[in-house]
């Protein structure tokens, strides 16, 4: 039994006192930065990189791991609350977390959000010690194409996500595309609505971006309200999910945690993939699809545990090949370095304590963050009890900050909020927000992965549908797309025989075709 | 001369301070030299946390107090290709307490190439620090050898091979550039957001030639999934002595990517000598040294005259490379040299 004992081996490293009480601290830090939309994973690691110099080099992951981790747990609190996604892999969980939270129930919601990310933790970590090489196979196997092909998906699913009508989903996805295309290009070099200025010429930050349209935007549309604004009534009994909401989020908890895996290991838009990817399955299987978007706790559950799933896998190409693909993931590569181990493919034979250590201490690590965040949910959601008058106060501040904080830059402020006064409009007009959001995280590496593809494959579309895995997704693409046109021939195939029975007249028939 | 008198007793305080202050400036100026540093010095990297400039200034800026009496303040200020943080830093005070983490990218190729961003002309150099280039490498199984065969096989078979390049105006992509517009070589160029993708692509089989650092070729060369043909380097990488540079393989170009510091234009000379100085006794501290050895950094000083040169040598080969970096179509047009 190898893995066995590579089990014991990780769980003998991660169990030593002093990786629990660096896991925890890794944990906390990472929890509170997850909170506070902006301040990223990456920029703490990088402020506590200096503080590790003198631990053991396990230790040291661990804690760096514990952060990048504990940030994705935290950061469904202000999407909750607030209506303020701090990470794009939390954009899902506003939608039906923040109209929990109108209904008295952002108790169950963050209940459900702590306790699907810990199975999410879970579930990873096991499918990451079962089949670690199997996965980073997957992220080899991934190319251009085959991101392109997975992107494209991603963006036709992105409409489904709004409730309203598909024609104005359509229509904020395109919004979220011209968005995602500010800067340069990626394979030609070529500026498009930099309009000359250097600080659009790496694209729009998504941090100013969303705290504009959903921070922002709401409150100057609570503010508008004369009337005062009903105070969030949190029931404390209902701080818990109940047991209809556990019977509702188990299956869907799986499932996100699944799907949350194996998307993980693609860089480059696999983690926010996961979260609205799992939404729109609960969506598509649930009986009763009309309650998201109103507050369903299985569009928390799932996408949550798919994000906190996700950010396990996101460490395989680190793990097992050696490449970091995230800012962060970088950031630890340089700390382990520092300690003098080279990340690569030998790790796992040649540093076996390492690999499976870290791994072992996300199982501890996540059951901290369970432990932590469950007697927090109490708390946050007694914040919602204060009067709306002083929370916009918080709210404001928070979304500054945050701009702030990604770059030190006061454009970022101003970015903010001008797309605060942009949403407003939006939503005066009915768009969903979403969508606008999730394609302008998606468009700009679907962009550069078709271009890639089109390089590879001599400007020939047929490269997408001559390699096994993007042409299975492209037929799913297909199948999406001919759906409604087919169910719609056949509606109307009715009701024409039901026109033809009604009168014979060739002048009508010909009028209603 | 009453009427003199008076107005002198007037108007005294005018002209004591109209004579005071330039004086006074004067020995403030003469003052900043010798007392400088008085105020923590800062160090603007025009890129986020994890990049190259910030794994040298790292293990400087926990030494520097030491040197400088003084703390040696990181501030990222990332965007725009690092055009962002280096106009940040080269419109600030020229009194020594901003300094730009300077690179090839964003000081050289951008300038030279686009007249974007800031070079040698608009900013004050003062100490290179490090020197490195990039690794040509192919896949374990892949056919070609050496970067002969390759090249070999690009001129007989235009556009067939795919290279994937990390970054605009990276090595890689200068050299196939290069390679277009002196040899005729045309490849097709496959351009990533960054180092870690195009080596995932080329570990995934996607691409068939890519590269990357010594750092991050390391690892996957030891481990056997890939193979380095070529150090595009002026001397070959002392870690790999068996793989040959571009001149020893008969092609005639050096690349070398070099990070290093600049202050704003009008810094006062005997500022920048002091810091260049401190930052030199700095390299040699033990822990800076131990620091730069787990990151497989190799640190090439120069001096704020000799740093100049080099900045300005990069500069030129970039701007007589402008008209080779514009793509038309998927595979470049080739054209040999005459």
């Amino acid at each position: 039994m190898d893995l066995f004992s590579n089990l014991i081996e990780g769980f003998s490293v991660a169990l030593i006192p002093t990786n629990l009480l660096l896991g925890f601290i890794g944990a906390v830090l990472g929890t509170a930065v997850g909170v506070l939309p902006g301040l990223g994973p990456s920029a703490t690691i990088a402020l506590l990189l200096p503080l590790t110099y003198k631990l053991d080099p396990v230790g040291a992951i661990i804690m760096l791991a514990g952060i990048y981790y504990g940030a994705m747990f935290g950061g469904s609190t202000t999407s909750i609350l607030l209506n303020i996604p701090g990470e794009n892999s939390s954009v899902v969980t506003c939608i039906d977390g923040y109209q929990m939270a109108r209904k008295g129930r952002a108790g169950a919601a963050l209940g459900m959000c702590a306790i699907g990310s810990f199975i999410g933790g879970l579930i990873s970590v096991l499918i990451l010690i079962l089949i670690a090489p199997a996965l980073s196979d997957l992220a080899l196997s991934f190319g251009p194409p085959e991101y392109t092909a997975m992107l494209l998906l991603g963006l036709f699913m992105v409409v489904y996500l709004s409730s309203e009508s598909v024609l104005k989903g359509l229509m904020a996805m395109s919004i979220g595309c011209l968005l995602g295309m500010v800067g340069r290009d990626v394979t030609y070099g070529l500026d498009r609505f930099t309009f000359g200025s250097d600080y659009l010429l790496s694209g729009l930050n998504f941090v100013p971006v969303a705290m504009g349209l959903y921070g922002i935007s709401e409150v100057m549309l609570n503010m508008e309200k004369q009337e005062t604004r009903e105070v969030f009534k949190t029931d404390l009994k209902g701080l818990w999910p109940t047991r209809a909401d556990w019977k509702a989020s188990w299956a869907p908890i799986l499932r996100g945690g699944a799907l949350g895996s194996l998307l993980g290991v693609l860089p480059g838009g696999g983690t926010v993939m996961a979260t609205f990817g799992s939404y729109t399955i609960e969506k598509r299987l649930s009986k009763t699809p009309e309650r998201f978007g109103n507050g369903a706790i299985e569009g928390v559950a799932a996408p949550e545990t798919a994000n906190n799933a996700s950010a396990t896998t996101a460490f395989v190409p680190l793990l097992t090949l050696g490449i970091p693909t995230h800012t962060a993931h970088a950031l630890i590569f340089m700390a382990m370095m520092i300690h003098g181990i080279r990340p690569g493919p030998l790790l796992m034979t040649e540093h076996p304590e390492m690999f499976w250590g870290v791994i072992a201490s996300m199982v501890t690590g996540n059951l901290m963050l369970l432990l932590l965040n469950l007697p927090l949910v109490g708390m946050w959601a007694k914040m919602l009890t204060v009067p709306y008058k002083y929370l916009v106060l918080v709210i404001i501040t928070v979304c500054v900050m945050g701009a702030y904080s990604v770059n030190l830059s006061a454009y970022d402020i101003t970015t903010m909020a001008l797309f605060g006064v942009v949403g407003y409009g939006l939503r005066k007009f009915g768009f969903p927000i979403s969508p606008i959001v999730l394609s302008m995280v998606l468009v700009p590496n679907l962009e550069a992965s078709f271009q890639q593809s089109m390089v590879l494959g001599m400007g020939d579309l047929r490269i997408f549908f001559s390699r096994p895995i993007s042409g299975t997704l492209m037929a799913l693409i297909v199948l999406i797309l001919l759906f409604p046109i087919v169910s719609w021939l056949w509606n109307r195939r009715g009701d024409l025989k039901k026109l033809r029975q009604q009168n014979n007249s060739p002048a009508v028939k010909a009028n209603n075709l | 001369m009453d009427k003199a008198v008076t107005w002198y007793r007037q108007n005294k305080a005018r002209i004591f301070f109209t004579l005071a202050v330039p004086l006074a400036l004067c020995s403030v100026q003469r003052a900043q030299a010798q007392d400088f540093p008085a105020k923590p010095i800062t160090v603007i990297i025009p890129f986020g946390p994890g990049g190259h400039s910030d794994l040298v200034t790292r293990p400087l800026s926990a030494v520097a107090q030491k040197y400088l009496g003084q703390p040696l303040v990181v501030e990222m200020k990332p965007g725009g290709q690092g055009i962002i943080g280096t106009e940040h830093a080269a419109k600030s005070a020229p009194d020594g307490y901003t300094l730009l983490a300077t690179g090839v990218g964003w000081n050289a190729a951008l300038p030279a190439i686009e007249g974007r961003s800031y070079g040698p002309d608009q900013l004050e150099p003062v100490v290179m620090l490090s020197e490195e280039s990039t690794f040509l490498t192919v896949r374990a199984d892949s056919p070609y050898k050496t970067l002969k065969d390759l090249v070999t096989y690009v001129k007989a078979n235009p556009g067939k091979v795919t290279v994937g390049i990390g970054g605009p105006y990276t090595t890689s992509e200068t050299f196939w550039r290069w390679m277009t517009k002196t040899q005729g070589a045309s490849v097709r160029l496959v351009k990533f957001g960054g180092g870690s993708q195009m080596m995932l692509a080329g570990l995934g089989g996607h691409v068939d030639v890519f590269g990357g650092s010594p750092l991050s070729v390391s690892e996957q060369a030891r481990a056997g999934k890939i193979k380095p043909l070529v150090y595009y380097g002026e001397k070959r990488h002392p870690e790999y002595p068996d793989v040959p540079t571009a001149r020893e393989e008969g092609f005639d170009i050096a690349l070398e990517i070099w990070n290093g510091y600049a202050a704003p234009k009008g810094t006062p000379r005997p500022v920048i000598d002091k810091l260049a100085e401190a930052i030199r006794k700095m390299l040699d501290d033990p822990a800076v040294k131990e620091a730069y050895k787990q990151a497989g950094e190799h640190v090439t000083f120069l001096g704020p005259d000799e740093y100049r040169k080099v900045w300005r040598e990069t500069y030129d080969f970039y701007a007589d490379m402008k008209g080779a970096y514009s793509i038309k179509g998927i595979v470049d047009e080739a054209k040999p040299a005459n």
